[in-house]
Order: structure tokens, then sequence, then C-alpha cells
């Protein structure tokens, strides 16, 4: 693995309360990296903290091996960014914006972010004040991508845009980290991402939940139904930690992280339990079985 | 050809490309010798991610369906239509299995559930858009007076 963003510790406190709590995470080139988590779990500060914008009150992170805030300036040529509200100069057009920005960067710029404008459809001499917002969107990712970077970092990027653009949006996720390319992106809609992400991970109140490649994750955890007769099956050892337990009736269901197959097999054939039945779970129902579980081994 | 992926499903994404790919080469829409996109341009147009796809590829060439052409990508190969007719029946097989293991695990009777699959079989034989107006006709039976 070859890791691009390195999180060791890292943690961010408002007014004494841990927004980010001493949070570790390897985040291994060409991958699409789902940062997912209600509001306020620590997805924007964490995000904050990479681009250098906000300063970590312990722990540090790295992206390709420079400190994101002693190496902050350096690393926004190899970062592209975009913000959860992206904010431009509205009176200008699409394509003075671009010249505007062009200032800041080396030459090549301009070149790239016309062909990009071109390429998501958006035109050049409409004020940005008239555009939707969807390609008000897409003009703040052609600003993250002109300058080529290594590295794109996305806040909530779909958030409010139609279901069309946000595939387009996604789908060209996926062209970049083809490329080598590699993104984090943040979201509270889980479901969307399910398709194109290769890692996640879930954060809770500034607590890493669980982390790894989706297949990691969907292998860890597993919701055991069944039917029992007399007393509840016992749960002692039957998985490293137990997320749920539902008993109604005769019928019982657990979610379980990291299960132990051997004491899941005599479960299964006790007497008294019949229907037994196991199913893997969508990354939406991981994020509330952790939710509800509280934790477990990140 | 066209790919139907559902993150719904308990088959993984990778198994569902790889499936699909296998009927279209068992049902003769991509021949031997086809090309088949690249990791790149079939992870963007299904929006997947291109390990997802890169995997989806490296089964379908350890089962013999494609395989690499200098400088061109992937092809389907020349044995692709036998050995796709086979698997195709292997996974039929196994998804019919897991359907008949649950609805034996549900305490249906034997004789319920040969009812239900001979009406599901009669069900799926029948072309889609007959399907379709039946239903209709069925769901408005009071409009036509």
């Amino acid at each position: 693995m070859d890791p691009v963003i390195n999180i060791r510790e890292l943690t961010k406190r408002f007014r004494g309360r841990a927004v980010v709590d001493h949070l570790n995470l390897v985040i291994p080139r060409g991958s699409i990296y789902a940062l997912l988590g209600d509001n306020g779990a620590g997805k924007t500060t964490t995000i904050r903290m990479l681009t250098g914008l906000l300063r970590p009150d312990a722990g540090a992170a790295f992206i390709l091996g420079r400190h994101c805030w002693n190496g902050a300036v350096p690393l926004r040529r190899q970062l592209g960014y975009v913000p959860e509200r992206p904010r431009f100069y509205d009176w200008m057009t699409v394509g003075e914006l671009g010249w505007f920005t062009a200032g800041f960067h080396a030459s090549g710029f301009i070149t790239r972010y016309r062909e990009l404008i071109n390429h998501f459809k958006v035109e050049e001499h409409v004020a940005l004040q008239h555009l939707s917002k969807g390609q008000y969107a897409k003009v703040g990712l052609a600003l993250a991508l002109a300058p080529d970077p290594e590295v794109l970092i996305l806040d909530e990027p779909t958030s409010g845009l139609d279901l069309l653009v946000r595939r387009e949006f996604l789908s060209s996720m996926v062209g970049l980290a083809s490329e080598g390319r590699t993104i984090v992106i943040s979201s509270h809609q889980i479901a969307e991402l399910e398709r194109v992400a290769s890692h996640a991970a879930f954060l809770s109140q500034g607590k890493l939940l669980l982390s790894g490649t989706l297949e990691e994750i969907r292998s860890r955890l597993l919701r055991v139904r069944l039917r029992f007769d007399g007393t509840p099956p016992e749960t002692n050892g039957i998985a490293e930690k137990m997320l749920e337990q539902e008993v109604s009736g005769r019928q019982w269901s657990v979610t379980l992280l990291d299960p132990n197959r051997n004491a899941l097999a005599n479960l299964h054939y006790h007497s008294g339990i019949s229907d037994y039945e196991e199913s893997t779970l969508t990354l939406e129902e991981v994020y509330c079985a952790l939710l509800a579980g509280k934790g477990g081994t990140p | 050809m066209l790919f139907h992926l559902s993150t719904d499903s308990p088959v993984p994404i990778y198994e569902q490309i790889v499936g699909q790919i296998t009927f279209a080469v068992a049902a003769g829409d991509l021949e031997p010798g086809t090309l088949i996109p690249s990791v790149r341009d079939l992870a963007q147009q299904l929006v997947v991610h291109p390990n997802t796809v890169a995997r989806a590829v490296q089964i379908l060439e350890s089962n013999g369906l494609v395989t690499p052409r200098r400088g061109r990508g992937m092809e389907v190969t020349a044995e692709a239509p036998q050995r796709a007719l086979r698997q195709r029946r292997e996974i039929i097989q196994t998804r019919l299995r897991q359907a008949f293991r649950e609805a034996f695990a549900s305490h249906l009777s034997l004789d319920e559930i040969r009812q239900l699959a001979l009406e599901e079989l009669e069900l799926a034989r029948l072309p889609l858009p007959e399907r379709d107006t039946t239903q209709v006709r069925r769901a408005t039976p009071r409009e036509t007076p």
C-alpha cells in the first residue's frame, strides 16, 4: 500500500470539547475514501485540518509526506479542495474567475480550467450569480481540478445537486481514481457512495467507529436472525462485539462485529433453534448498527 | 452492452459485473474477438470504483472468458461462448438453490414451493410487454364501461 494521506492521533477541541478525537487513518493512492457520519461527526473539521485551514490541538496529518499545518502553503499546489459551500466573487463571469484564479497557479491552469468548464458544459461568459446550483458546484470542481492535483478533497460535494448531476460528478471521480489520483469525499448520504468508494471511515462525535476497504467492512459485520424455543440463545463469545440485539416473541436478531464462526456454527445447530439466517449489511445499515453499538475496534 | 447494477442486492457488485458479461457472452451479444472497454471506461460508465471493475475483469480472465490483447485491452476469447454457457448454468443454479433453501427455511410445504416455482416460471416466460398490459388491465377494471 502506498499511503498518500496519513492521519495520526489528530485532535481538535472547540471550547474544551473534542470535535475530532485522536483520529487515525491511512489513505492509500488511488482510493476514493468516504468519510461518513452525521452532522457534527467531525468530517468538516478533519477536512479543514487536512487542508491546512485549521491547526490541530494534538496529533498531526500528513499529505504526500508533508505536514498539513507546517507545510500548508507548498501543499496547496498538490491539493484540490472543494468546500461544503463554495463562495466565489459572484459578479465575475465563469471565464473571469478562471483568469483571476490562474494568477495564483502555475501556467497551464487556465487551459485546463477552460477544458473542464467545457467538459462540464458551463458557459464561460455567464456571471456566477446566474448559475444554477449544479453549475456553481461544477465551477468549484473545475477550479479544484485545474491545477492537476494529486489529491482531491471534497466536503459534501453532492449535497443540493440533482440526481443526474450527482451521477455525472461521481463518474468523473471514478475517472480520476483510475488515473491514480486520491480522493477524499465526506458525505452524510451514505448510500450514494456505496458504489464508488473503495474505502470508508465511519465517524461519530469526533471518534472513528470503523474504517477499511468496503469489502473488509462488509466482511466484518454480520446480521443473524433466528427463531428459538424456550430461552433466547446465549450470546457470550459469538462475536468480538455485539452491536444490536432484538427479541420479538420467539424471533431473535443480532448484528455482530467480527463474528466468531465456531460459536455461530454451535448456535446454528443448537437444539430449539430454527430458521437460522445470516445476511450482510449495506453501508447505511453498518452505520446505524455502529451507532447503536457505539464503537468497536477502529 | 448494457449493465444493470444494484447496491441493494446481496450479490457484490463485481460478481454482478461478472454475471452480466458471462450472460452476454452466452447469449451471443458479445462475440469472440470483441474488445471489452478498459477498466477506466467501464468504471466511469458504471460509476463504480476502478478496483471493483478490475476485480471483475480478473475473474473473467481466470474463467477464460477474456484475455489481454497487447495494447488493445481485453478481448473475448474463442472458447468464451462454450465456457459462458456452462458458467451461466452454474450461476443460475446457485441462485435457485439459495431461493429454494430460503423457502424451506421459512417452513413452506414442498407443494407450496413447487406451486410457487411453477407460477413464477410461467410468469417469467411471458414476454415483458404482455405482462405489463395484463397488469394494467387488472389494475383498472372499472375504467372501461
